[in-house]
């Protein structure tokens, strides 16, 4: 065995790092040894400002002393700025300037002057009090200047969206996006790849609308037909498709961080029941080509937009989702960090505990935030058909608690509470807009769903299927009774009531029960109606008193019926032969008791006393809506605000791309420098807002765009593209990108024909990715509930995944050749292609395959090999008695296999197996 | 002191080049040496940029699911049978419960059948006895790592915050279950140090996992750095010990061989059109992983060659022993073939875990003990009489301790103020007894450990700079970068 160390975190390691390490290290035994002589300081003292000071400032001192906030005047943001008050090399070594004060409050023990404060982070550590010092007493070396960070005001992501049309005389007709990016290539130097071929294209706008492959048919057709006019007319047709709401929905559920429920066995702990009603939404919104921002909406606020709508009040599962059973403080925070990371490209999280430390949002605001949230819940409302919550319904967010207090958690501490002084809803000031709360009076079925239409509906229903029931059981039971009468059973207490007679008492009495009911249900409808829509008193007076009669009827057939069951049960079990003593008295026991109670509880029935109670329908909730997330909403909606649009769009351009133009897609702040390609985000930010926030228009400029049809081949770039911009800011070429887990399984199903693109309906459990051939959305995804298969190739994490990072490694390469989907889809091609009615030969098959798998033909190389394989495995499956199986004896009742006994079949099989793993069969050039 | 400069990041993509040669990173180590280094050596460049020497190779991590009792293992507390009845109130230690290190414990949510400070004291379930050279103090329960008492260096003064079973999870990745999920220790080590063997996963996982109450697959998952650096988990069955390992019934092991070699050459023809695109020839590349490991992981777990006095040693024709012994000798033969990081868990019920002593603490704690302790003495003698323990550290571990007061009359309740842990080989001294908890065994009072401390020394073990274990964009925090304990370090 060799042994190897290799360690992968070295992957970057320069020589110059090592360089640098080498004088750290020196720098380190200085330090210790407190011996800094002036020789050695000067050469170690270079590199301390980059490798030491500048972190240190950056984490324990700029979120005060920087652009921010200049405290005390003092900003450590740039190296002159230190300087500026730093003085001199003289100054610094005769003790009396700043810095000194510097090192003194970095150490002291005086919690007044210490330096970073209590609620400022952790002290500074020996090495780096020590390193500081050091730098310090050698004048601050390092370089002459920085560029001094810019303050809020002047960051690029806080500014309004200038929409600068890209006027081009020369083509009126050439997409704005490829007049801004090449104006840009021409300034710096590199010049655009060539298109790719028809083939590609096809294959990459196909997938990146519909995360499907395109059919061979598709292929064929398109390949003879490129031009202009086809391609305008796919990217229609292809945004047009059901496929493309699937697809995209799958995109924006990790952004919105979509998850199903989780819990410990039965126990719901996060997320809700039945939250796929949001998926759904998601999925038709995107086909309807709702627009964006009306999404956002609905997601914050549908409860408030349209309280009466159950299709809009779906889109709250994006705050429902949030929900934690154990602790609602992890709630909130979920829900306000995500708010923030997902529309609006802010780290409000890092305002949880302390200030921001690079962008100006301070403690309180974050409390602000939340405040805006604090009234909510969640509650499961009625589906029109389904009574039973537990069954199916809509998980919902609604105001309960408009009064709840929002409280700053004194360093982000939940114990420590600052209560008197609660904070208000707000949002962040220094952007464009206003928080405009205006409370929203909510219909009768927002505040009481038990007069809704449809769970008026829903509980009518029930009432009539119940009486239906019980009077097809006393059909039943009489037909016993002659059936009993005709066949003259001999009793031996002919006074005592036959079996058949009780039952048909007892079935008769369910069937008043069931009337009983259902009157006391319409009686207590009516009154419910009266007191709820406050009409006259007396109305609402003798409504009430005539729930209360029914109600009172009803209990009293209960406890005859009760009674009666309770005779029923134990007259039937002292006639049952006795199998087992020791059960058979146990029961009896049960049921003299259970007799015993009821016989208590109909002697314990109170007289009837006229009065106005009644038990009411359903829960009160309260009559008005906050409003404060509405106004979130819509501070988040306006076209005013600098970071909505350009956040969404770069969303959209990544997952087109596969490089966004901003590269921390969910961190816009200060942190964020200002993006190569800002005018280009700028132009899509501000096409969005003018179009609208329509989503297909955005997506049809993109992907009729020259940039995107460019080649993905590095072979082809001019050697200077790569010298001036090897990082492709300047989108000189296309990347070729992986697909997406879903993408992975679905194109399996897809191309052995079993995909079934079926919308809509509850999560599938996901152990049965691999023999239901939906498509891969629709499965369960949640903490600990997501199919292996998917995780393998990096499906999103339902905590949280605003950009999903490629892994290569070995497992999926287990999956693909070992998987029983993909041998059953293998098999499933083999078959189709050697059926009788349209069986083709050796290389129209492999040519199909190519098509089918790849998306295109093979060159005659790949032909030849594929016949020949054909050939040889053909040979090599037809005497399986000398092939060794993976098991531990030889066993030829495979599952998979087993129905395909043809050698023939078995090599195509194989072939498509092969096809299937193939590198370009997971990649889009 | 050198941060993030060894680093860069996995997920952040800045550009083609950067982004083809990260898809030829993905397979860790390997794509590493062969695409980028060719022959070089990675371990010159190991040791000299790591700074710390790697005294270890690989870990044997055993974490005991519920919470296992310091008082009746390691840390004998013999005033708990002085005071056994009596309230702490009325001990003259009472200032337990006015300790600052109460504050530590962060809850997720109010249950009110555990997490309690129960006052009354309860006395030990079994004795102790000194052994090994330094008359290390261990009970009675574990009569056979006792024999190993002079490899053996316990950590009697652990500390967490979750006094619920979340604490699982924060054990492996340093952070309260609230904060969410994070790389953990194995996933760290698999990240930094790469390969030892091709054929292998480089960080294994046995036995049940943590359930998903208290942290699941979380527990050995990798997060932010990938799911290459993801615990795989292995089972002892040479039938079945990885999942898609191998073919559905039917498939012909020739058969496959031929798949694989057309897909090498058809790979290889796009290849060839494609000379920049750096994926495939490391899609190639983890094809031929792939298929070694199918082939060699079968082998991991067939134990025919081993003899019948380790067969018997590690207790695999004793029922009760048997489980456990077979996943130690299957941790012993993956760190035999060098793989890094091999993680076993014990104890679970599918729930908090049956280390979770609320009551009848004897009867099951003895009966756990039982379950391990045999193949644990059988590991480390077997690691050592093969020169393996000086480059393998073992590593007991388990979420918190247990109360000193009582639950349920005969039962403990969660402790996460102190507890112990021990360590052997790799570099650590033996026969020693580090930190301390006070009288009670209440509170880690000398030499307090967090749990990312136990991490850091592992890394150190390995020769990484845990504090080089950063990526940007995603900040860590002092603490979850631990400190290495160094005075135990030999």
């Amino acid at each position: 065995m060799t042994v190897r160390i290799v360690p992968s975190i070295l992957r970057f390691f320069s020589a110059r790092e090592k360089l640098l390490q080498v004088q750290i290290v020196c720098f380190g035994a200085l330090v210790f040894a407190c011996a800094v002589t002036s020789n050695c300081a000067e050469v170690i003292t270079d590199n301390i400002y980059e490798q030491e000071v500048r972190p240190l400032f950056k984490e324990k001192c700029i979120s005060c002393h920087g652009a921010n906030k200049a405290e005390g005047g003092l900003r450590l943001d740039a190296i002159q700025l230190v300087r500026g008050v730093g003085g001199s090399k003289e100054e610094v070594q005769n003790g009396n300037t700043v810095v000194i004060e510097i090192l003194e409050r970095v150490v002291t023990d005086d919690l007044e002057l210490k330096m970073p404060p209590a609620d400022g982070g952790s002290s500074l550590t020996d090495n780096q009090v020590q390193a500081l010092r050091v730098w310090f007493e050698a004048g601050m070396p390092g370089p002459d200047h920085e560029e001094i960070p810019k303050g809020p005001a002047e960051h690029w992501a806080y500014q309004a969206i200038v929409r600068e049309f890209p006027a081009n005389q020369e083509s009126e007709t050439a997409n704005p996006i490829d007049i801004v990016v090449r104006r840009h290539q021409e300034a710096v130097g590199v010049s655009p790849l060539p298109a790719t071929d028809s083939a590609t294209w096809l294959r990459r706008v196909t997938f990146d609308v519909t995360g499907l492959p395109p059919t061979p048919e598709q292929l064929r057709q398109f390949c003879a037909n490129d031009t202009h006019q086809s391609r305008r007319e796919l990217v229609d047709q292809l945004l047009a498709s059901s496929t493309y709401g699937q697809r995209w929905a799958r995109h924006w559920m990790d952004i919105w961080r979509y998850s199903d429920w989780d819990g410990y066995k039965e126990e719901l702990r996060g997320s809700q029941r039945h939250i796929w009603h949001w998926r759904d939404w998601i999925v038709e919104s995107l086909n309807e080509n709702k627009p964006y921002g009306r999404m956002v909406e609905e997601m914050l606020a549908g409860d408030e937009l349209a309280p009466d709508d159950p299709d809009t009040l779906r889109a709250t599962g994006f705050l429902a989702r949030n929900f934690h059973k154990s602790n609602r403080n992890i709630w909130l925070d979920a829900t306000v960090e995500h708010t923030g990371k997902a529309f609006f490209g802010l780290t409000l999280n890092c305002a949880r505990c302390h200030d921001h430390k690079y962008d100006p949002i301070a403690q309180p605001v974050y409390y602000q935030l939340r405040s805006v949230f604090e009234p909510h819940q969640i509650r499961t409302d009625q589906i029109h058909g389904i009574s039973n919550i537990s069954q199916d319904g809509i998980p919902r967010a609604y105001d309960a608690r408009p009064d709840e207090p929002t409280y700053v958690y004194r360093g982000g501490n939940e114990k420590h509470p600052v209560t008197d002084s609660p904070v208000q809803p707000g949002i962040i000031s220094w952007l464009p807009g206003t928080l405009e709360i205006q409370p929203i009076e909510l219909p009768l079925g927002g505040y009481y769903p038990a007069l809704s239409d449809t769970v008026h509906g829903n509980q009518l229903h029930d009432k009539r299927s119940a009486i239906q029931v019980a009077a097809g059981h006393v059909q039943s039971a009489a037909q016993s009774l002659i059936d009993e009468q005709n066949s003259r059973v001999t009793r031996l207490d002919p006074t005592s009531e036959t079996l058949a007679q009780s039952l048909y008492r007892q079935a008769n009495l369910e069937l008043e029960f069931a009337l009983a009911d259902q009157s006391a249900y319409q009686a207590r409808f009516e009154a419910d109606s009266a007191r709820m829509t406050g009409h006259c008193y007396e109305e609402y007076y003798a409504a009430a008193q005539l729930a209360a009669v029914r109600e009172y009827e009803l209990s009293q057939i209960r406890v005859e019926l009760d009674l009666l069951r309770a005779q029923v049960a134990l007259a039937s079990a002292q006639a049952e032969p006795v199998k087992d003593a020791k059960k058979q008295s146990q029961k009896l026991e049960d049921l003299h008791k259970q007799l015993s109670d009821a016989r208590q509880a109909k002697a314990g029935l109170p007289a009837f006393v006229a009065s106005t109670k009644y038990t009411s329908l359903g829960v009160e909730y309260p009559h008005f809506s906050t409003g404060r997330r509405l106004a979130l909403a819509k501070w988040i909606t306006s076209p005013g605000n600098p970071l909505t649009a350009r956040v969404a769009v770069n969303h959209m351009w990544m997952r087109h791309f596969d490089q966004p133009l901003v590269e921390n897609v969910f961190d816009f702040g200060m942190n964020c420098p200002k993006p190569v390609q800002l005018e280009l985000l700028d132009w899509l930010a501000a096409e969005f807002l003018r179009t609208g926030w329509d989503m297909k228009h955005l997506h049809r400029l993109i992907l009729l765009s020259d940039t995107y049809a460019q080649s993905s081949d590095l072979a082809l770039a001019p050697p200077e593209n790569l010298r001036i911009d090897k990082h492709n800011q300047f989108l000189w070429m296309n990347q070729v990108r992986r697909l997406d887990a879903e993408e992975v399984r679905d194109s399996l199903l897809a191309v052995g024909g079993k995909l079934d693109c079926t919308s809509s309906g509850p999560d599938i459990d996901y152990e049965l990715g691999e023999t239901v051939y939906r498509r891969s959305l629709y499965f369960r995804h949640a903490y600990e509930k997501q199919m292996s298969m998917l995780v393998l190739f990096d499906a999103a994490s339902p905590n949280e995944c605003y950009r999903r990072s490629p892994s290569l490694i070995p497992q999926q390469a287990l999956v693909l050749s070992n998987s029983v989907l993909a041998r059953d889809m293998a098999n499933s091609i083999a078959l189709a292609s050697v059926r009788l009615e349209n069986s083709v030969n050796d290389a129209d098959f492999v040519t199909q395959l190519f098509e089918s798998t790849l998306g295109r033909l093979p060159i005659s190389q790949e032909m030849n090999q594929c016949l020949e394989f054909l050939g040889v495995q053909g040979d090599l499956l037809s005497d399986t008695d000398q092939l060794h199986s993976f098991g531990n004896e030889k066993s030829h009742a495979g599952s998979s296999n087993a129905k395909n006994r043809n050698p023939q079949a078995q090599a195509r099989a194989s072939l498509a197996l092969v096809l299937m793993n193939h590198n370009d069969f997971l990649s889009l050039r | 002191m050198m941060r993030n400069s060894l680093i860069t990041n996995a997920g952040c993509r800045q550009g083609i080049l950067r982004r083809q040669l990260f898809s030829s990173l993905g397979l860790g180590g390997v794509a590493l040496t062969s695409m980028l280094q060719g022959e070089l050596s990675g371990q010159d460049l190991a040791h000299s940029l790591l700074g710390v020497p790697a005294k270890a190779k690989s870990v044997i991590w055993m974490f005991m699911i519920g919470g296992a009792s310091h008082l009746e293992s390691f840390d004998h507390k013999p005033l708990l049978n002085r005071y056994a009845g009596k309230t702490i109130e009325e001990t003259p230690y009472s200032y337990v419960l006015k300790s600052p290190f109460l504050e530590n414990e962060r809850v997720v949510a109010f249950d009110p059948n555990n997490g309690f400070i129960r006052t009354e004291i309860f006395p030990l379930q079994t004795s102790f006895r000194k052994y090994g050279e330094n008359g290390l103090e261990i009970s009675d329960w574990w009569p056979h790592l006792a024999q190993c008492a002079n490899d053996l260096c316990v950590v009697k003064s652990m500390w967490t915050e979750d006094s619920n079973h979340g604490a699982q999870l924060q054990f492996h990745t340093g952070r309260h279950r609230v904060d969410g999920f994070f790389p953990t220790i194995g996933a760290w080590v698999n990240y930094g140090l790469g390969s030892l063997n091709d054929n292998l996963p480089q960080f294994v996982v046995m036995g049940t996992p943590v359930a998903d109450c208290c942290g699941g697959m979380e527990a050995h998952r990798a997060n932010y750095l990938g799911p290459q650096f993801d615990g795989v988990p292995l089972k002892v069955d040479p039938q079945d010990p990885l999942p898609y390992a191998k073919p559905p019934e039917g498939v012909y092991q020739e058969q496959q061989q031929a798949e694989f070699a057309l897909l090498r050459e058809l790979n290889g023809i796009t290849a060839l059109a494609f000379p920049n695109d750096e994926t495939v020839k490391a899609r190639m590349k983890a094809y031929e992983l792939a298929y070694r490991m199918q082939m060699a992981v079968p082998e991991v777990v067939n134990f025919q060659d081993e003899s019948q006095q380790a067969v018997d040693a590690y207790g695999l024709s004793n029922p009760e022993t048997k489980t456990f012994g077979e996943q130690l000798l299957t941790a012993r033969r993956l760190v035999e073939r060098g793989v890094r990081f091999v993680q076993i868990y014990h104890g679970s019920n599918g729930g908090a875990g049956r280390w979770d002593a609320h009551s009848g603490l004897k009867n099951g704690h003895s009966k756990l003990c039982r379950e391990i302790d045999q193949p644990i003495g059988a590991l480390l003698k077997d690691l050592k009489q093969r020169g393996l323990l000086d480059e393998t550290l073992v590593v007991w571990a388990t979420e918190f301790g247990r109360t000193p007061g009582s639950q349920h009359a005969d039962g403990r309740d969660h402790h996460p103020y102190g507890f112990s842990i021990w360590m052997a080989g790799g570099g650590i001294r033996g026969g020693i007894a580090h930190g301390a908890t006070d009288e009670l065994g209440f509170h880690a009072v000398e030499k307090r450990h967090y749990v990312t401390d136990v991490h850091a020394t592992v890394l150190h073990q390995l020769g990484i700079n845990h504090r080089a274990l950063e990526l940007p964009g995603r900040k860590r925090l002092e603490r979850d970068f631990g400190e290495p304990m160094t005075e135990i370090i030999a």
